[in-house]
């Protein structure tokens, strides 16, 4: 087999079982495709995903059927106030053995999974948020002066509620910055609630079969770093994220006037990631301009921080992606 | 580099880059055109001026000043003919000609890719995906229909008020009576010195000009210094000097002075000056009436300024008038009447330190009036009773956090900015503490606890439910289950127990 042979197989394997993943998780969530495809590209790319919707809409049924469907490891955390960072990330405990002595031994967290559901995640205190901070950039934790690593693939499901802020702790821009994507899960359409209704209060319970493992998503995340990004995919990246930057030569007069705080290079990481998902996806073999434009929205809309002008006047950032593209 | 793939793909794109050409040659043309247009109001200002300026020179016109209009087609026509040609002589490169088919076809940037791939040599453009990249590059650009198609149009839109006012502008020369061939501008009446044909015989003075003793050319600068010059300043000097300040002086003026032009020699500042029969100085108060009372006032006014002493530098003369300043500003936050003197009364009368404060501050013209050393001082009398609006100090802000936009909180309302807390910067997990006893210099125990057990389901038999029975022997959940060869003595004992007693 040639070397390109061998390139196109690899690339239809990668699009052969994103397709199956989309279809194993759909037999469960019903609509949301949007949501779908953007979690499924977070776990190919290796990024953390932050979901935010009403109560309600099916955001943790789609980490358990993610959980179910790739044969990993799953776990959730429901953030509250008095949430300490012990209890994500372990601690360490006095142990007794039957021969009566005592040893220090590590508890691990509930972090230490594959797919973890950090649930109303702006509930906890800020010091607890930021226990997820080295384990989401370093996918590693330390405790009691030892680091461990986290297992392979580790992903973050964060989701947090829009409506009730009373109380809440919002996430500080350096734990919003280390969320691949922002996705916005919405109410089904009309013509899903019949399937919605059908599927969950019937006796029938669906099977789900795991379409493909841990390390058949490690070995895909490494076929996604592979994928060449030629200079106006590049460029198409780095404009976009110095326009989210207010006095930058790219930025648009509303983002002068509205923005705070733009982008961060990582956001310029997520959409080019991003899209070698998507052209891996596509079965293509270099990232186009049209694949980060169309990651824009998701992977820029939590980074850039708006100001008191724009909130007054009920400027959405979305709006003023939308100018960028 | 893929040399074969670079030449095959740049084959390939060959036409593309020929119609793109054609493309941003059209688009040159158009943009020309706008830019040209955008240009037109200051072209025919700029024309309808030489002209008067060559009608001036020469003493006719060179041309019918219908003409003008006409000449400002070339504006337009000549940018876009340049941009066009610049557009014709630039090389459209073969990268952007697969860009553009690319956007054609949508086909996701392929062929560019491909070609930039080929054409380097970096790790990137070498790697397997690349060479699969460049490959299928150059299968699609053999397969996609190489024209591009129709360009989409620019939107240019046709400033067509700019060119109204353009054509308007260039129709002045025209619509306004020319000087007469041989005849200076100066020489013409006074209603012909407010048009804009007489803008440039106004700059002519008669000291650039050798002829001061033409009546006209005095009478028609000595309507200028009503324009922005104080009239008093130009009646109190004699006819010849009145006109070195017309020099200066904009020629929009004109009209403004013939308005308001008074009919008495006493109304301008030009009273002062004695009039002669057929000198300038009808003229010259004339120009005086364009300000009127307002320019006799100003001429009062420097008058008096003339005639104040010259101060010593670093030196307040004894009523400054920053103390006036003050005064509203200090009285607005004290009661009225006796006390409105602003915060310098004491908030418990005191008429004899009143008198002795009056004759203190008797202005002697020799102590400096340091408007720091108010501030002391009415601090001082105050004694700190009754509290100053500008003394107000801002609230303690007791926001912990250090906050995105904006200074923090003053305590009065309104948004705030968004908050965010501190948090913590790094926690050590884990590590157990000694657990302080009170009272006792030494730590007691370690205090540690067990957190996150994970729940494991016991097994066991299903409990049921039945009902009590006191012969029932106990159950393993009973506290004390003995042995099992103590099971039948138990039962023995309490069925002995609970026996009926025969008496």
């Amino acid at each position: 087999m040639t070397e390109t042979a061998s390139v196109r197989a690899d690339v239809a394997r990668f699009a052969e079982s994103f397709a199956a993943l989309e279809r194993a998780v759909h037999q469960f969530i019903v609509g949301q495709e949007e949501v779908v495809r953007g979690v499924l590209t977070a776990l190919f790319a290796g990024g953390h995903v932050l979901l935010e919707g009403v109560p309600g809409i099916g955001k943790t049924m789609l980490v358990k059927t993610l959980g179910q469907v790739l044969h990993l490891e799953k776990g959730r955390i429901q953030f509250t106030p008095d949430l300490m960072p012990a209890d994500v990330l372990g601690t360490m405990v006095l142990d007794e053995s039957t021969q009566g002595g005592r040893a220090v031994r590590f508890q691990p967290g509930p972090i230490h999974t594959n797919l973890l559901l950090a649930d109303e995640i702006n509930r906890a205190t800020p010091k607890t948020q930021s226990a997820l901070l080295e384990a989401m950039q370093e996918l590693q934790v330390t405790v009691g002066g030892t680091t461990r690593a986290l297992p392979q693939p580790f992903m973050v499901l964060a989701t947090q509620n829009p409506i009730e802020q009373e109380g809440t702790y919002p996430l500080p821009e350096a734990q919003l910055d280390r969320f691949l994507f922002k996705l916005l899960v919405g109410y089904p359409k009309e013509g899903e609630y019949a399937a919605i209704l059908d599927r969950t209060t019937g006796a029938g319970t669906v099977q789900l079969e795991p379409v493909c493992s841990g390390a058949e998503v490690q070995a895909l995340r490494k076929l996604v770093r592979e994928v060449p990004v030629p200079e106006n995919a590049r460029q198409t990246a780095v404009r976009l994220v110095m326009g989210t930057q207010p006095g930058s030569d790219y930025a648009t007069q509303r983002v002068n006037r509205y923005v705070s705080l733009g982008s961060s290079p990582r956001g310029a990481q997520a959409l080019v990631l991003a899209g070698k998902v998507a052209a891996l996806r596509d079965q293509r073999f270099a990232v186009s301009a049209d694949d980060v434009k169309a990651a824009a929205k998701v992977a820029l809309r939590h980074r850039v921080l708006l100001n008191f002008t724009a909130l007054s006047e009920g400027v959405k950032v979305d709006d003023l992606l939308a100018e960028l593209l | 580099m893929n040399e074969a793939a670079l030449q095959d793909l740049t084959r390939g794109v060959g036409t593309a880059q020929d119609e793109l050409r054609k493309q941003n040659q059209g688009m040159a043309l158009r943009i020309g055109a706008a830019l040209g247009c955008r240009v037109l109001p200051a072209m025919a200002f700029a024309l309808a001026l030489g002209f008067f300026a060559t009608t001036y020179v020469l003493g006719n016109a060179p041309f019918s000043p219908w003409l003008l209009p006409l000449l400002l087609v070339v504006v337009p026509l000549g940018s876009a003919l340049s941009l066009w040609m610049a557009a014709g002589r630039a090389q459209v490169r073969p990268r952007d000609a697969a860009l553009a088919l690319d956007d054609r076809h949508r086909t996701h940037d392929r062929i560019s890719s491909a070609m930039e791939f080929a054409s380097e040599d970096t790790p990137v453009a070498e790697s397997r995906f690349a060479a699969a990249a460049i490959e299928d590059g150059v299968a699609l650009v053999h397969r996609v229909d190489p024209h591009l198609g129709a360009a989409q149009p620019v939107a240019v839109r046709v400033p067509w008020r700019s060119i109204a006012a353009s054509v308007l502008v260039a129709l002045l020369p025209a619509l306004l009576p020319l000087p007469a061939p041989g005849v200076g501008p100066g020489q013409q009446g006074r209603g012909d010195a407010a048009r804009p044909g007489s803008a440039p015989s106004e700059r002519e003075t008669p000291a650039s000009r050798p002829d001061p003793t033409r009546p006209g050319a005095s009478a028609a600068a000595g309507e200028e210094p009503g324009a922005g010059r104080p009239a008093g300043e130009v009646g109190a000097q004699p006819a010849p000097a009145a006109t070195k300040v017309a020099e200066a002086a904009p020629a929009g003026g004109a009209a403004a002075a013939r308005s308001a032009a008074p009919t008495s020699p006493t109304e301008g500042g030009g009273a002062r000056t004695p009039r002669k029969p057929g000198d300038a100085a009808p003229a010259v108060g004339a120009g005086a009436g364009g300000t009127g009372q307002s320019g006799a006032e100003a001429n009062a006014g420097q008058e008096k300024k003339a005639e104040t002493p010259p101060q010593a530098p670093g030196r307040k003369p004894a009523q400054t008038p920053v103390r006036d300043d003050k005064k509203p500003s200090e009285s607005s936050g004290t009661p009225s009447g006796a006390a409105r003197a602003g915060g310098r009364m004491a908030a418990v009368g005191n008429t004899r330190e009143g008198q002795e404060r009056t004759t203190e501050r008797e202005p002697t013209g020799d102590t400096p009036d340091e408007p720091v050393d108010d501030d002391q001082d009415e601090s001082e009398q105050r004694g700190g009773v009754m509290p100053m609006r500008r003394d107000r100090q801002n609230t303690v802000s007791r926001e912990l956090s250090i906050s995105g936009d904006g200074p923090p909180s003053d305590g009065r309302g309104g948004p705030t900015p968004p908050k965010k807390s501190r948090g913590t910067a790094a926690l050590v997990l884990g590590i157990t503490l000694p657990d302080q006893v009170r009272g006792q210099p030494n730590p007691g125990t370690a205090k540690t606890s067990l957190e996150q057990a994970p729940p494991a389901p016991e097994p066991g038999p299903r409990a049921g439910a039945e009902p009590a029975n006191a012969l029932r022997p106990p159950t393993y959940q009973s506290p004390g289950v003995r042995p099992d060869e103590l099971q039948p003595a138990l039962l023995r004992y309490h069925q002995a127990v609970r026996a009926p007693t025969r008496l």
